[in-house]
């Protein structure tokens, strides 16, 4: 077996063929890596740039816990360091949301993507392993069985004290080992370069990282190897293998994106602006216009604010307020289910399986947009918290502390100045834990490819064991 | 040869039949959306108090043909919002409701010719030459009496033509579960639309057709000859397109549109005090009267007065409306040019991508396909611009049928008079009830009963809005056919010339 997976490795380094297809891989690497430092960098800036413009909004605004608690920051998702792994459409998804300490809006696009070029392939690993390198391991693997079967020399091969199982073990693994060595060598040559831009800054985490999406990419290439043997081991003419390959290949690249997506939006509906416009009008109207008495005045002078009327003011602003939010995120959430729905059908093919696995690891794509989504709300509960806890302090305050969404009502709530360094601030947040605090292993996608080649191997192995050459 | 064109015969017919019938469906779908969401604004139009809270949607129905070209358009959408402080500049509703889902490469058949129609024609004749060189039928056709030039021609009709015919069997039966399953027709521009995109999917596939045959007369061994022209295959559909835009993005910086949020931030804080220092100063007494008007105002809605005893109120608040809304409408002309600065530089990267991808057959598919169906960025940027024009056609119309001075909401309500005695409020009451019934422009929100009693929409309010699409301009679809043209002849006379000079042996 030893010796036929030498026989192969070499075979397969020494073809002309495949050197072609290797220094495109590797180009292709190399691409990724000034596209993906460029990227990078440029998030950085402008993330940078926002945590400075609210700093100095903020720190404008320390004079009066009202006017602070009022302001509406702009968090924006800080960079995606292993964006060059999985792309995830990360420069046309939403990266901005506006929060303030009562309310926040539903995130919004305010990234440097060019929208006409959403539908071109990223030059990501996703690309490069799942369409690039799965072609290749499918020109690679094609002809191995059939191939021989054609030139007469599996019968030679077969007729030596050589089991079938160790002939079949031999090839697989000598094949696996000319694309580990390809991918091996593209993935050093991108981190090194990566890591010479500045666009990748160590950590355990990233490296770990890094190490699963490596052998993701293994298993998926694997998969197709084992594709192609297999339909090489049931054929008898490499032309014949070929073309059923190339089907598979192409349904799985063109067809199951564009059906998951029509499937996914038939099966969770997304409200219209419509109709979401139309429900928040009803809320208000509902809580507004059946408030109890009193509710709907308002007077400047300070000592309106703890009278009763007041208070009764104070409940219904907050309840109508609190209802706008869960409609807002009702269709946040609807938007989130369906584009993880769609993603999910995607990953019948192996290509969505990668990707969707990859995606969860780098914390990219809509993984990366949750994560930014939950952060966010849990700075804004955050900063709602400081709010009641300064107000209760003062003891001037008719602690009624509410707002109209972005708009605070004067004298509602303590007026007393704040201390800049008290107050929280949402990249400490990140930097704290940051999008990779919790590493999110996508070990049902490793099983599902662990078994599709475990399933793949069997069919190939019967296939060549059945074989009668005569 | 038997066996590859039966497989491709079933694979273009399977994924065209799903296609079509899917998205058939789905245009239904959203045609239905389209005729609701119209009827809904509509509905919405009429339920307005004051003339400025008029906010006119425009839209176009989706295209039929985007069945066979989705394009941009469902990305995009197809409803704009014609705000009089905001010079529209993106399509608010689109009819994909859900941005996350952007990226994603739509099945249709643009894109199972781009792909599938490309590949078996490369899959056809990567073995025409060099594959009958290594079986010696190649020798014994050129020892007959046939030039070499006619072999090499008729081999390549002969394959264009097997081609072909899956092509065309799948575009047909497509056609007629669309007419007669979906019921979904097509008019004589369509049809015309449809032959010549039969017309750039026929020179397409002959693009492979040549190329295959290319390869295959280049070299002595058919694995080396597939393997190249899958090479070329790759970089043709694939790569160059993805090149050029990446080139272009990082050749051609965009700034980001922080620009336009921080210019918006400000401007909109230094109006608002500008507004509110004139009304203090101008209108003395009346800027407590009218304190919530300010705040509607400044998010574009109406002046709503509360009338508190000042007779004068009304009549200030419309001197006031007068002074700022040009103000505002200013602002919204200043935020349109810096957007519109920004829309330059991706315009610039755009058209750079197209220059680099004019060499990809696919790229030039593409556009020809999606000008064909109405669903490229020329159609969705037209929208924008009539949207633009009609914007300034309903403001105008605005003026000159003085609605601006109609904009203010009277109010009057017991729930914020609760320390007036009860004479002060029935004196107060019949003020305004005086007052109010000499001048029939206002709306009076006294009582709940008149909030259901609204004075009607007048006819001259919101002109027609007429949107054709362009959608008998070919003149963008010639320069793609030509390069697809081109290439064709290209990739045919090198082959040629390559087989002359071939040795059979």
């Amino acid at each position: 077996m030893i010796t036929i997976m030498k026989h192969q490795l070499a075979n397969g380094l020494r073809d002309s063929k495949f050197l072609v297809m290797a220094a495109l891989v590797l180009l292709a690497f190399i691409t990724n890596s000034f596209i993906y430092a460029e990227r990078y960098q440029l998030a950085l800036d402008d993330w940078q740039e926002s945590i400075a413009t609210t700093t100095e909004q903020l720190s404008a605004r320390t004079d009066n816990l009202q006017n602070i608690s009022e302001y509406a920051q702009r968090l924006v998702k800080p960079p995606t360091v292993l964006a060059f792994i999985a792309d995830g459409g990360e420069d046309r998804l939403p990266n901005g949301i506006l929060i303030n300490a009562f309310v926040y809006r539903n995130p919004s696009v305010k990234s440097r993507g060019n929208d006409m070029f959403a539908l071109l392939p990223n030059l990501d690993w996703v690309f490069i392993v799942g369409t690039l390198m799965s072609l290749m391991a499918l020109l690679l693997s094609y002809g191995t069985i059939s191939g021989e079967k054609r030139d007469g020399t599996l019968r030679q091969l077969l007729s030596n004290p050589v089991s079938r199982a160790s002939l079949f073990t031999g090839k697989y693994l000598g094949l696996l080992m000319v694309i580990i060595v390809i991918l091996a060598v593209g993935a050093a040559v991108n981190i090194t370069l990566l890591l010479f831009l500045g666009a990748l800054p160590l950590s355990e985490q990233i490296l770990l990282a890094i190490g699963w999406s490596i052998l993701t990419s293994i298993l998926c290439i694997s998969v197709i190897l084992l594709l192609g043997m297999a339909v090489s081991s049931i054929t008898h003419r490499p032309a014949v293998s070929l073309v059923v390959l190339m089907i598979f290949w192409l349904v799985a690249i063109i067809a199951v994106p564009g059906l998951a997506k029509l499937f996914g939006e038939n099966s969770v509906s997304v409200p219209t602006p419509f109709e979401v416009r139309r429900d928040l009008e009803t809320s208000f109207e509902d809580i507004w216009y059946n408030a109890p008495e009193g509710a709907g005045s308002w007077h400047s002078n300070p000592e309106y604010a703890f009278s009763k009327p007041a208070r009764l003011r104070a409940e219904t602003v907050s309840r109508i307020i609190s209802e706008d939010q869960k409609i807002r995120n009702r269709v946040n959430d609807a938007r989130i289910k369906q584009a993880e729905m769609v993603r999910t059908l995607a990953c019948v093919s192996p290509a969505g399986l990668l990707d969707d696995a990859l995606q969860r690891l780098c914390r990219t794509g809509i993984h990366g947009y949750k994560a930014f989504f939950e952060t966010a709300r849990r700075y804004q509960q955050q900063l709602h918290g400081f709010v009641v806890a300064r107000d209760r302090l003062d003891s001037h305050s008719p602690h009624t502390v509410y707002s109209w969404g972005f708009g605070v009502t004067p004298n509602t709530f303590s007026s007393l100045p704040v201390e800049f360094g008290t107050f929280p601030r949402s990249h400490v947040l990140w930097e704290s834990g940051g999008l990779y605090s919790e590493q999110e292993v996508p070990f049902v996608h490793l099983i599902v490819f662990l078994a599709v080649n475990l399933q793949l191997a069997i069919i190939a192995f019967i296939a060549l064991a059945c074989y009668d050459p005569r | 040869m038997t066996f590859r064109f039966g497989t491709a015969l079933v694979t273009t017919f399977v994924l065209v039949a799903v296609s079509v019938w899917m998205l058939g469906n789905d245009y239904t779908h959203r045609l239905d959306t389209y005729n609701t969401l119209s009827e809904n604004y509509q509905q919405e139009l009429r339920g307005i108090w004051v003339p400025s809270q008029a906010v006119p949607k425009i839209s176009y129905p989706p295209s039929p043909l985007s069945i066979f070209a989705q394009g941009e358009q469902r990305r995009f959408g197809n409803f704009a919002e014609i705000q009089r402080w905001e010079v529209p500049r993106k399509v608010k509703e689109g009819l994909t409701n859900n941005e996350l889902l952007q990226s994603v490469q739509p099945f249709d058949l643009l894109t199972i010719f781009t792909f599938v129609v490309s590949l078996f024609g490369v899959l056809f004749s990567y073995d025409s030459i060099s594959g009958e060189r290594e079986s010696g039928t190649l020798k014994m056709i050129c020892t007959g009496n046939a030039r070499r030039g006619s072999i090499f021609a008729a081999k390549f009709l002969a394959l264009t033509t097997v081609l072909a015919v899956p092509f065309l069997i799948s575009l047909l039966s497509g056609l007629i579960i669309l007419l007669f399953v979906l019921n979904i027709g097509f008019g004589a521009e369509q049809w015309l639309a449809i032959a010549l995109m039969v017309l750039a999917g026929l020179l397409y596939g002959a693009i492979f057709v040549a190329t295959g045959m290319l390869f295959s007369a280049l070299v002595r061994r058919s694995s080396t000859a597939l393997i190249t022209a899958l090479l070329f295959w790759m970089f043709g559909v694939f790569l160059i397109p993805a090149a050029g835009a990446r080139f272009a993005e990082s050749v051609i910086p965009i700034d980001p549109s922080t620009e336009i949020k921080k210019y918006e931030d400000t401007s909109k804080e230094e109006l608002t005090n500008k507004c509110r220092d004139y009304a203090r100063s101008s209108y003395p007494g009346s800027f407590e009267t009218t304190v919530w008007g300010h705040m509607d105002y400044e998010a574009g809605g109406p002046v709503t007065v509360f009338y508190d005893g000042n007779p004068n109120a009304f009549l200030w608040a419309s001197l006031f409306i007068s002074h700022a809304e040009p103000l505002w409408q200013r602002r919204a002309e200043e935020i349109w040019n810096i957007a519109l600065q920004q829309n330059a530089s991706k315009k610039q990267q755009a058209d750079l991508a197209a220059a680099l991808s004019s060499i990809s057959p696919a790229f030039n598919l593409r556009m020809v396909y999606t000008r064909l169906a109405d669903t490229d960025f020329i159609q969705h940027s037209r929208f924008l611009d009539s949207a633009r024009r009609y914007r300034h056609t309903f403001l105008n119309n605005f003026e000159a049928k003085g609605y601006f001075g109609k904009n203010v909401i009277k109010f009057f309500s017991r729930r914020d008079s609760e320390e007036l005695t009860d004479e002060k409020y029935q004196v107060r009451k019949a003020e305004y009830s005086r007052l109010w019934a000499t001048d029939r422009d206002w709306f009076d929100m006294s009582s709940t009963s008149n909030w259901d009693a609204l004075e009607s929409l007048p006819d001259d309010l919101i002109p027609p809005f007429q949107f054709s699409g362009n959608r008998s301009d070919y003149s963008s679809v010639l320069q793609p056919l030509i390069f697809l043209f081109v290439m064709v002849a290209v990739a045919f006379s090198t082959g040629f010339a390559a087989f002359i000079r071939y040795d059979v042996r």
